[in-house]
């Protein structure tokens, strides 16, 4: 009978003693955040949480997609300072072309077939270099974006939990793992060191075609004015040193006849500058847009090569995160 | 009648709760199931008992040698083993897992099943002996409470508890190990066997998840999700048995 109440009395007092654990517990979970408790108390120690590899790949693609859109958004302006030097040369390119010397450079370049190599040392000096410039910038900041995204995300989902936690080591591995595929798979600076230089000299070559087509038609149209300019020339000077015999009447004949070339080229030219120098100018210009803009579909396509190769494919956008009940997920699930 | 239900809810409820709010501090947390598991066990222990010994006493002749072994104690208490086997890991799963509606429907089926074991054994007493009209007030106390807290339980885990999408993507492994990284980081055998509950939890969930374009599948996991009120029910008609033995008290 003593051992019955003995017992009896162990009993409720035991679970008198967890009620007053339960009430004491929950006061301090509600009221951990009041101010003098947050300093008595120590803070709760945090769990290591592991976020599920699925939702992990889903934030890897979408810090891929991010870093990716960034970097997209980044290239034209990046773009644009590379070739400011390259639209700066066009009016000292003009100058040359519309001088004698640059068109007898010009045509001596068009007849040994290097016109293309003389225009890429002229208009294009060191954009290749930038370009690379370019390419190891959008690297870095592709890979700072990623780096900062997935981080931000992880931060997201350990700050959305009810207790706090720390990231489990097997996440964090696959979170390095996917930085350091970003730091090495495919990057654009690879893709474009390969890629610049032909640009450049596919646009140079394209541009040395073109003007070698004009400088032919203006030599063409030169040399009927010249022909007659110089045989009068030549005339006129030998009639003039007649006297002085017959050597002297065909020295001062041929001085006469250079004359008159190379005046009547100086003429010609700055004539055509004169009519035909802004048009020029606006030419080189429009192909240099037309480089720039192919230069810039092949660093959006080493771009999307990189996310391709970093991350696969993001899934379908607005797919809800989670679902009320197995009849909300059904349905979430089963729309076409 | 409402002290002893009231005494019984809460030899059941505390338990419970410090259990949920103290694991994530200490591995001791195993220790409040204790009061509870003796409930459960003495509670489901002793009407049977004593039903067995009114049967034996009707069956076995006065001064009988088989008379000292059979006092229907053994069968009993496996009963009331099996019943605890079953009963306290189910309940402190519920307690540690379950979502708020859950919870409070459960809570629900365990009152209505106390107050309905009460008046049944109060209405067969009139017909029936005490042995056999607190064992059948009991069962159908309990078995009427279970079935009626079914449907609101069959509809909370078919369209209010969240369920995330991720499942419906992750594979069988990923699932698993993302349900028992989820659950405090506590080493011991309570832990090992919460750990085995979420994982069959969470291949339910996933082969509901599979089978998501047949809607029969989604239901059968609602059913199986709420069978625990046939669990909550029995145990708490236990405890409020055993609560109702050790203060002397009569239904």
């Amino acid at each position: 009978m003593r051992r019955d109440r003995l017992f009896i009395r162990s009993f409720w007092g035991a679970i008198l003693m967890m009620a007053a654990l339960v009430i004491g517990l929950s006061a301090v979970a509600l009221l951990r955040d009041h101010p003098v408790l947050a300093r008595i108390l120590p803070p709760p120690a945090p769990s290591l949480h592991e976020i599920p590899e699925t939702r992990l790949g889903q934030m890897i693609r979408e810090a891929g997609e991010a870093a990716y859109r960034s970097q997209a958004a980044r290239l034209d302006d990046l773009l644009a300072s590379a070739y400011a030097p390259v639209y700066a040369g066009i009016p000292a390119y003009a100058d040359f072309h519309y001088s004698l010397l640059g068109e007898y450079s010009e045509l001596g370049a068009a007849a040994l077939g290097r016109m293309g190599e003389a225009m890429e040392g002229r208009l294009f000096p060191g954009l290749a270099h930038r370009l690379e410039g370019v390419a190891a910038d959008l690297d870095q900041g592709f890979l700072d974006i990623f780096s900062q995204t997935l981080d931000r995300q992880i931060g997201a989902e350990l700050a959305a939990l009810e207790r706090p936690a720390v990231l489990g080591e097997v996440t964090r591995g696959i979170e390095d793992d996917a930085i350091a595929r970003v730091r090495v798979t495919a990057p654009v600076a690879a893709a474009m060191t390969l890629a610049a230089p032909p640009a450049i000299k596919a646009a140079s070559a394209l541009m040395a075609k073109k003007l070698a087509t004009k400088i032919a038609g203006k030599a063409a149209a030169k040399g009927a004015v010249k022909a007659t300019g110089i045989g009068g020339g030549a005339a006129g000077g030998a009639a003039i040193c007649a006297p002085g015999g017959p050597i002297a009447s065909i020295i001062c004949g041929a001085g006469a006849a250079a004359v008159i070339w190379f005046g009547t080229d100086a003429a010609i030219v700055n004539l055509d500058e004169y009519f035909n120098r802004e048009e020029f100018e606006a030419e080189l210009r429009a192909m240099i847009d037309e480089n720039r803009e192919a230069v810039r579909a092949e660093f959006l396509a080493a771009l999307n090569a990189g996310l391709m190769a970093r991350v696969s494919r993001p899934p379908a956008p607005g797919q809800p995160r989670e679902a009320s009940g197995v009849a909300g997920s059904f349905r979430d699930q089963a729309r076409p | 009648m409402a002290t002893g239900i009231l005494r019984g809810f809460v030899a059941m409820a505390v338990p419970l709760a410090l259990w949920r709010l103290a694991l994530p501090l200490t591995g001791w947390a195993a220790l409040a199931l204790l009061p509870l598991g003796i409930a459960i066990w003495w509670g489901i222990y002793l009407p049977l008992r004593d039903r067995r010994r009114a049967e034996l006493a009707v069956a076995i002749l006065p001064g009988a040698r088989l008379g000292r072994w059979l006092t229907g104690r053994f069968g009993a208490g496996l009963n009331a083993t099996l019943g605890l086997l079953v009963a306290l890991p189910v309940l402190g799963w519920l307690a540690l897992g379950g979502q708020a509606p859950v919870i409070m429907a459960v809570a629900a089926v365990g009152l209505m099943a106390g107050i309905l074991s009460t008046l049944m054994t109060r209405l067969l007493s009139t017909t029936l002996t005490d042995p056999y009209a607190r064992l059948a007030g009991q069962r159908i106390g309990s078995v009427v409470a279970a079935l009626a807290g079914l449907v609101p339980l069959v509809w909370i885990n078919w369209a209010v508890i969240p369920i995330p999408n991720e499942i419906t993507s992750a594979s069988l492994a990923d699932a698993v190990s993302a349900a028992l990284a989820a659950r405090p980081a506590r080493d011991g055998w309570p832990a090992e066997v919460m750990g085995l509950f979420a994982a069959l939890d969470t291949v339910k969930l996933w082969l509901a998840a599979q089978y998501r374009q047949t809607v029969w599948v989604g239901l059968v996991f609602s059913i199986d999700a709420a069978l625990v009120s046939f669990v909550a029910a029995r145990s708490s008609v236990a405890v409020l048995e055993f609560t109702r033995s050790i203060t002397g008290a009569r239904a």
